[in-house]
């Protein structure tokens, strides 16, 4: 986060400061990068690219504080994952529900991956494997930082619904982790 | 919300029961990072490391993309800059006919202070606009002096009858090398080329009476650089589909008056006495 200072670095960037713009891609592109990483596996750079282009444009336009930004960045963010979504889908002329994309394997088992390294993407990574609406409200409540509020906002649901998704989250990763654990120590 | 803080959703779907349920400020201090793993439930200690790692400062390998993000942001910011008094190239300099606005040259790069700002921008537009009017006044000057020959003789592509300066031979046309003058721009009843800008007009001279002789037309408009109004490509006025002929009356043949079959002779075929 940028602090006290954001609506001065904002309104640089929107009248075109480039270290200012610097600032708020510093402080957003990698919590950015791994939110949409998390959904779109291969292509979180080319997503994180097209939501910059769409943020550049509505700079000027944007009146808010950085919570509010930040909440904008990513409903950008998500219209673009789901804008590309539809066009793979369509190009590929494949109908596969968006559910089924967070169920694609990974490359390497990030459960033991984010067990023993802990590195942000091997969590993301871990946490992508979870239900995809459990995923997001975990993603955009601990990687991007956003309230209860923001998220339901974001993710068109209501608080209540995205609270109970968060504790499932919760659980489900402690299970597994637990789970992973227990297996190891048994090696 | 289910009794002790728990949600009634948070019972176990497949987890293993050692998990305990977690209450919703236990849940809202791990989701915010707030709760050390030490401090975390039996069996969130792990959730919490994970939480913590998801949101750990950034990497530098996310920040690779640095360079081309401002590529990106300085493109976005010089382009309306450029926008409003953007001089067409000096090929086309007639193509458009539409002058740079002076009065708006800077444009928002102006205002918003940016790389491509007031002084570059207005600079290059000046310029192009300086170099518009001496392509255009040179060339009209050239054609309407009867320098057009010499530069048909030179084998120039260049500097014919197009007074916009387009480099063709065919007003707007952008196709290089051809001198043929053509178009409407001479003024066919008084065989003068139509001048603007409260210029009297010139008389012309043997070329343009030749050239006007020819059905052509040179297209000498304009005197100052913000005037310039080169003719508009393909706008020849269209030859009028060629009249139907009306029918020629044909000169009508008496026919032979076809004698009746039955005064025939059937054997010769030729009429009866």
């Amino acid at each position: 986060m940028i602090g006290p200072s954001f609506e001065v670095v904002l309104a640089a960037a929107a009248d075109g400061d480039e270290l200012a713009f610097r600032a708020l891609w510093r402080d957003l592109q990698p919590v950015l990068l791994r939110y949409v990483n998390a959904f779109a596996p291969g292509s979180g750079e080319d997503l994180a690219s097209e939501t910059w282009l769409r943020i550049v444009k509505g700079l000027p336009a944007f009146s808010g504080d950085e919570r509010a930004f930040r909440a904008w960045v990513f409903t950008v963010a998500r219209h673009r994952g789901v804008d590309r979504w539809r066009r793979t889908t369509r190009r590929h002329d494949e109908l596969v529900p968006l559910d089924a994309l967070a169920h694609l394997p990974a490359p390497d088992d990030p459960a033991t991956a984010a067990v023993d390294a802990i590195s942000s993407q091997a969590a993301v990574a871990l946490i992508a494997t979870l239900p995809p609406d459990q995923a997001e409200v975990v993603l955009l409540r601990v990687v991007a930082g956003l309230d209860v509020a923001e998220v339901a906002t974001i993710t068109g649901k209501r608080p209540g619904n995205v609270r109970v998704l968060a504790h499932r989250a919760l659980r489900r990763l402690a299970a597994h982790l637990t789970h992973e654990a227990q297996i190891q120590g048994r090696v | 919300m289910g009794s002790g803080g728990v949600f009634p959703a948070e019972m176990p779907d497949e987890p293993s029961q050692a998990i305990v349920p977690l209450d919703a400020d236990t849940a809202e201090r791990l989701l915010s990072g707030r709760l050390d793993p030490d401090d975390a439930p039996p069996g969130y200690a792990g959730v919490a490391r994970l939480l913590r790692a998801a949101a750990a400062p950034a990497d530098p390998a996310e920040l690779t993309g640095q360079a081309a993000a401002m590529d990106a942001f300085r493109t976005a910011h010089a382009r309306p800059a450029q926008r409003p008094g953007r001089p067409a190239p000096i090929g086309r300099a007639g193509g458009s006919g539409r002058p740079a606005p002076i009065g708006r040259a800077g444009g928002s790069g102006a205002r918003r202070g940016t790389a491509s700002g007031p002084g570059r921008g207005a600079r290059g537009r000046v310029v192009a606009l300086a170099l518009a009017g001496v392509v255009a006044a040179g060339g009209v000057g050239l054609w309407t002096a009867g320098g057009a020959p010499f530069a048909r003789e030179l084998g120039s592509p260049s500097g014919g009858p197009s007074a916009g300066g387009s480099g063709s031979g065919t007003p707007g046309s952008g196709q290089g090398g051809s001198l043929r003058p053509v178009g409407p721009g001479l003024n066919s009843a008084t065989g003068t080329a139509p001048v603007r800008g409260g210029r009297q007009p010139v008389p012309p001279t043997a070329l343009e009476r030749a050239t006007a002789r020819h059905g052509g037309g040179v297209t000498a408009r304009g005197g100052s650089p913000h005037e310039i109004k080169p003719a508009r490509p393909g706008k020849q006025p269209r030859p009028e589909p060629p009249k139907p002929e009306p029918p020629k009356p044909k000169p009508s043949k008496p026919e032979p008056s076809k004698p009746e079959p039955s005064k025939l002779n059937p054997k010769s075929g030729t009429p009866k006495p």
